[in-house]
């Protein structure tokens, strides 16, 4: 169950406590993605071509697998750059059958004139309460084209297509449950028809999962070199086999079986007909099953060398599955040595101090039986609180152990509850029967992935990888350029030295460091990489990284511009923006520290895809329903497209978390200004940073700089146009102050703080004074890293000097303790009320300040809120303002 | 004061008391507990899972059986996969869980047709081997939880009448939210773990002993078995766990530590 956070919010009338009424859609949350750290960016298939960018060990294995090629010097042919898509996409093959049966059904339904064709499901249960896919495309695809020419020979109204029809009606039960065998046809019957027939039979016994005599069917078939169906025999034979295997328990029979299917498929391949294709894809999966570590080494040098594989979306999958299998195997050995050597302090055994007082292991060793009671409540229901237990062993009889019962309840049990345990202790003895037979496992089932360990405090040691998977260099180099600990530098130095190839150079330069043996030597043999190497952009990356480190920053700094004047928007998105974020690092002034700031997201993160602004637009424009929204299509659509508007610009650019805090905690609101002003700046930033900087003016009384940046900011947001024009009018400290706390209530997008949520908020009005993700929250002092909560460190810039940045912690200081901007805003609107009561605003501003004061799922700390301002506004905005019609739409909110 | 008075007096206090005890709901019978399952049950998801040391006295198995996805006007219909043992006494509840497309141009139609079609695959489940109740896992946004009740209405009336119904609920729903009330289910379980912005908020919540609003929800709880979890249970509530992985025989040594008896 993933867990997917609600977007669609209900308002809660606290006034009363009661239940929240139905109104419209809160806002929802677009995350941008600046940087895939785990797989490539989209779209995928550029990646496959060979745009691979910054190659990480926090990749995917298949994700390596192709870089690791292209590292080489090698590539992938146009078909296979579509089958590497597909693989990385992962969608499960039985997903893919549903246009077949579609088809079918449409073929179906067409000839027989049919209005409710029969349901037909394609995966049949298998033992318990699993299922596997029984039909798989190419039967309903086979069917669909068999129909159509039976269709076209003999014409619609041959009563022989109708008894096929029948037949193959049968067949297809089979596919979720039934047992339904076609009758067999006499001699009176069409040759065609009977030929079809046997087929179809031979069919129906496969899918109703009786192996032998449908395989005994199909050798029959393909022995008969008339039949139409002969050669499909010849190969469902092995097919059969497979499927068999597959679904038998006994290893020793599953091995045979999948031996015989070897011989059969083999004989076809050989034979080089139609089926040659087919059989091989069997044959792979017959490998990966019984042959694991053969397979896991010919799909190696198939990856490697290109131009052998028959398949290679599935051997991709094959290969790092098993790649994960093996890994799963190892680090289940390691943890169940770990949990054996456990150290044992003299006279204490290996169990937990629980399992010692819970007497645990010895119920599961079958020494001691569990009985539980549960007393009966009057109305019958089990008194959980009251339980009580005993283990007791196994040979106590019944009687001893009631009578324990009875002295641990402190009462005799009646002649039901007597009864009652009675029939527990016979299932606890039948349970105990179970725990120590042989047949008991006790560690869960795996299947075929098997790439799974319960062993969550282990990771992969080179050391414990089998030599012999080592010996293939693309597996060496997948498992020691993903390993994260220290002594994989020494190897891959090594295999780098013995190898010269690209790829571990570019391994051995990820995992250096600025102390690391011989990495200057690494260092120059990386310079000497030319900028046509896919290899490339990665080199520079650790070399610019490295440079840093060992304080050449002219240096880094040339290599950057290298690859920035070169070929920057031939890299993927997020190879720009991790060569931005080295940028930012190198700045020595505010026109570069911004040029690298500015990121152009990768994608946007919403509802569980990854999409592009347009995409997501649409999908929200799909959401609108009559009941659910109070405008009309058109009004919700137009108000999307307002609020979306300045991020579908082509030239969108947006600050990342980091890069935000660094702005909010090391910019003096007179460095902020300045950036607002930077040429280079985007729209949507400029947009950003003038709002900020304007509203950190009025919020740290800088009158002066409040009224210096009202014009820039009028020019990005002429939706505020009237009301700052005004301000800029405005004569008066009061004046000025009651009008910008005005227009901070009208505008909940704006904020002190650079981080904001996407998109901006609407106007109050515009989002029908639903204020939930309005202005900003106090900011967070600690963020977590490996899942431990630690306080934030934001390093700041190198190039501000120690008199701005001590400008900068203390006006942040002064924005932070102001704390969450509706309590500031809603306290702020209660002064001004009692001071100014007959300002045509004033029951505007109340009613804005009790509906950002009313509690939100999603508020600042989540439901709590300031009920007190909230209480004081409505008090203040009814009693004082009766007839205003702020005070009726507040009473219309309650009573919704 | 006069008779009078004192008469309109209590009619005025009757009515009050008539209007807050509508308010409060009765509730409805609880068929899970009629059908004697433990207090405790095992979410088992599409892994391999072995539950066969698990004792059936004190643990029941709540297994997902298939999902169904809604797309377009149609349901596509996902079997489980992956094995599951159990013991045979094992007390069985069978989840179905319902998505609905997201991609443009594939959204659920939420027609008539989808409906019944959901009622038959989910009442097919109950035709699996020992399973006597049934689960609806469905984090159904608001634009479809019309469709919703009718689906569980629907269920409802064609279920025997001894067979429980359970839903899973988004904890945010259980607090605040109305929707859930007089649904034809048994429990609605509210999940109390991988909660995202929820989070702090519930647990908070719940800490200050403040109840679930919703009456359904008040019968059970549902926790991971890897989300610590600091409040103070209701020990009569029966309560569902989740496990991130397959679960394993010291996973009850787990059990015993986490679970408040």
């Amino acid at each position: 169950m993933i867990r997917r956070s609600v977007s669609c919010l209900l308002a809660i009338g606290l006034l009363f406590h009661s239940y929240i009424s139905a109104k419209a859609c809160g806002p929802s949350y677009l995350q941008p993605i600046f940087v895939f750290e785990g797989s490539p960016d989209l779209p995928l298939q550029e990646f496959a071509a060979g745009k691979i960018g910054i190659v990480r060990p926090t990749f995917g294995r298949k994700t390596l697998l192709i870089a690791y090629r292209y590292l080489n010097g090698g590539s992938f042919a146009a078909e296979e750059q579509t089958a590497l898509v597909e693989a990385l996409e992962g969608q499960a093959p039985e997903n893919e059958g549903e246009s077949a049966l579609k088809a079918w059904i449409s073929a179906r339904k067409e000839y027989l004139h049919e209005e409710d064709p029969p349901e037909l499901y394609t995966e049949r249960r298998h033992q318990g309460y699993d299922f596997f896919p029984n039909c798989a495309k190419n039967a309903f695809e086979v069917a669909t084209t068999t129909l159509k020419d039976r269709l076209s020979s003999y014409g619609a109204s041959d009563p022989n297509v109708r008894e096929w029809m029948r037949g193959q009606d049968q067949v297809f039960q089979n596919c979720s449950g039934a047992t339904e065998i076609p009758h067999e046809l006499g001699p009176e019957a069409p040759l065609w028809l009977r030929q079809d027939r046997d087929y179809q039979i031979a069919a129906s016994l496969l899918y109703s999962l009786q192996f032998d005599q449908a395989r005994a069917r199909f050798e029959k078939i393909a022995a008969d070199s008339e039949s139409h169906w002969s050669a499909t025999g010849e190969y469902l034979v092995g097919r059969t086999l497979v499927r068999q295997a597959s679904l038998t328990e006994d290893e020793k029979r599953k091995r045979e079986l999948y031996a015989d299917a070897e011989r059969s498929l083999q004989k076809l391949i050989d034979k080089g007909n139609a089926f040659g294709d087919a059989s091989r894809k069997l044959m792979a999966l017959i490998k990966y099953r019984m042959h694991p570590e053969e397979r896991v080494q010919e799909l190696a040098d198939h990856l490697t060398i290109g131009g052998i594989s028959q398949d290679l979306r599935q051997e991709v999958i094959d290969y790092v599955w098993l790649l994960d299998r093996f890994e799963a195997q190892i680090l289940k050995e390691e943890h169940q040595q770990k949990e054996a050597l456990k150290e044992k302090k003299p006279g204490e055994t290996s169990e937990s101090p629980l399992q010692k007082n819970n007497t645990y292991e010895a119920v599961q060793r079958g020494e001691l039986i569990s009985i539980w009671f549960s007393p009966k409540l009057a109305d019958g229901t089990s008194d959980y609180q009251n339980d009580v237990s005993l283990q007791v062993k196994y040979d106590k009889p019944a009687s001893e152990i009631i009578k324990l019962l009875e002295e641990k309840l402190n009462r005799n049990l009646t002649l039901e509850e007597s009864s009652a345990i009675k029939e527990q202790i016979k299932w606890s003895l039948e349970s105990r029967k179970w725990l120590v037979s042989q047949n008991r496992k006790l560690d869960g089932v795996a299947r075929d992935y098997e790439g799974f360990c319960n062993c969550d405090d282990l990771k992969l040691q080179l050391a414990d990888v089998p030599p012999f998977l080592l010996t293939k260099d693309l597996t060496d180099w997948i498992l020691t350029f993903q390993n994260e600990s220290p002594d994989t530098y020494t190897r891959a130095l090594s295999r780098w030295r013995e190898t010269e190839s690209q790829a571990w150079l570019l391994a051995a330069l990820t995992k250096a460091d600025s102390t690391s043996p011989e990495v200057i030597r690494l260092m120059r043999a990386a310079e000497r990489i030319g900028f046509d190497s896919p290899a490339f952009p990665t080199i520079v990356f650790q070399l610019v990284r490295l440079k840093m480190a060992l304080g050449k920053t002219v240096e880094a700094q040339q290599l950057l511009d290298s690859i920035v004047t070169r070929q920057f928007d031939d890299l993927p998105v997020s190879a720009q923006n991790q060569f931005r974020a080295q940028g930012m690092q190198l700045a020595k002034n505010l026109s570069q520290f911004l040029k690298s700031a500015a990121r152009k997201p990768a994608a946007f993160y919403d509802e569980g895809l990854y999409r592009t602004i347009s995409e997501m637009l649409e999908s929200r424009k799909a959401e609108w329903s009559e009941e659910e929204f109070d405008e009309s299509k058109d009004e919700y659509e137009r108000r999307l497209e307002r609020q979306y508007q300045s991020l579908v610009s082509q030239d969108l650019r947006l600050f990342d978390d980091r890069t935000a805090d660094v702005l909010d905690r090391h910019f003096s609101l007179q460095m902020l200004n300045q950036a607002a002003h930077d040429p280079n700046l985007s729209s949507y930033l400029r947009r950003r940073l003038m709002m900020v900087v304007w509203v950190r003016a009025i919020l740290l009384k800088n009158d002066e700089l409040a009224t210096e940046s009202t014009p820039g900011v009028i020019k990005v947001a002429p939706e505020m146009s009237s009301l700052l024009t005004q301000y800029l009018q405005t004569q008066g400290p009061a004046a000025r102050e009651h009008l910008a706390l005005y227009i901070l209530l009208k505008f909940p997008g704006l904020s002190p703080f650079i981080a904001g949520s996407l998109p901006e908020p609407p106007t109050a009005e515009d989002s029908n004074y639903y204020l939930e993700t309005a202005w900003w929250c106090k900011p967070n002092e600690t963020e977590y890293r490996s899942g431990n909560e630690v306080a934030k460190i934001v390093p700041a810039p190198r190039f501000l000097e120690p008199s701005q940045l001590e400008t900068a912690r203390r006006e942040y200081e002064t924005l932070s303790a102001i704390g969450d901007a509706k309590s500031y805003l809603g306290k702020r609107v209660l002064q001004w009320a009692k001071s100014d009561p007959n300002d045509p605003r004033i029951p505007e501003a109340l009613f804005i300040a009790a509906q950002a004061t009313q509690s939100y799922k999603y508020g600042c700390n989540g439901w709590e809120n300031d009920q007190e301002t909230e209480q004081e506004a409505i008090r203040i905005l009814s009693e004082q303002y009766p007839q205003s019609q702020w005070t009726a739409k507040l009473e219309k909110q309650e009573d919704q | 004061m006069n008779l009078g008075k004192r008469l309109l007096v209590m009619l005025a206090a009757l009515a009050i008391a008539t209007f807050f005890s509508a308010k409060t709901k009765t509730l409805s019978r609880n068929r899970i507990d009629e059908n004697g399952f433990p207090r405790i049950v095992l979410w088992a998801w599409e892994r391999p899972e072995d539950l066969s040391t698990f004792d059936p006295q004190r643990f029941a198995v709540a297994f997902l059986a298939q999902t169904l996805i809604l797309k377009g006007d149609d349901v596509v219909l996902t079997p489980r996969h992956q094995p599951l043992k159990v013991r045979p006494e094992a007390k069985l509840i069978a989840v179905t869980r319902i998505e609905s497309q997201k991609t443009t141009g594939e959204r659920p139609a939420l027609i008539d047709l989808q409906r019944q079609k959901l009622v038959m695959l989910i009442m097919r489940t109950l035709e699996l081997k020992n399973v006597s109740a049934l689960q609806i896992d469905f984090d159904a946004a608001s634009s479809e939880r019309l469709f919703y009740r009718s689906l569980l209405q629907e269920l409802r009336q064609k279920l025997p009448d001894k067979v429980p119904l359970s839903m899973t609920a988004l904890a945010s729903f259980c607090v605040g939210d109305r929707w859930l009330q007089d649904l034809p289910v048994d429990e609605a379980v509210p999940m109390i773990f991988r909660m995202g912005a929820d989070d702090q908020a519930i647990k908070r919540f719940l800490s200050n002993r403040e109840d679930f609003r919703e009456p359904l929800c008040q019968r059970s709880y549902g926790i991971a078995l890897d989300e610590p979890f600091e409040t103070k249970f209701d020990t009569s509530r029966r309560l569902y766990i989740f496990n991130d992985r397959s679960w394993i025989t010291s996973d009850v040594a787990t059990l015993a530590e986490r679970v408040p008896r």
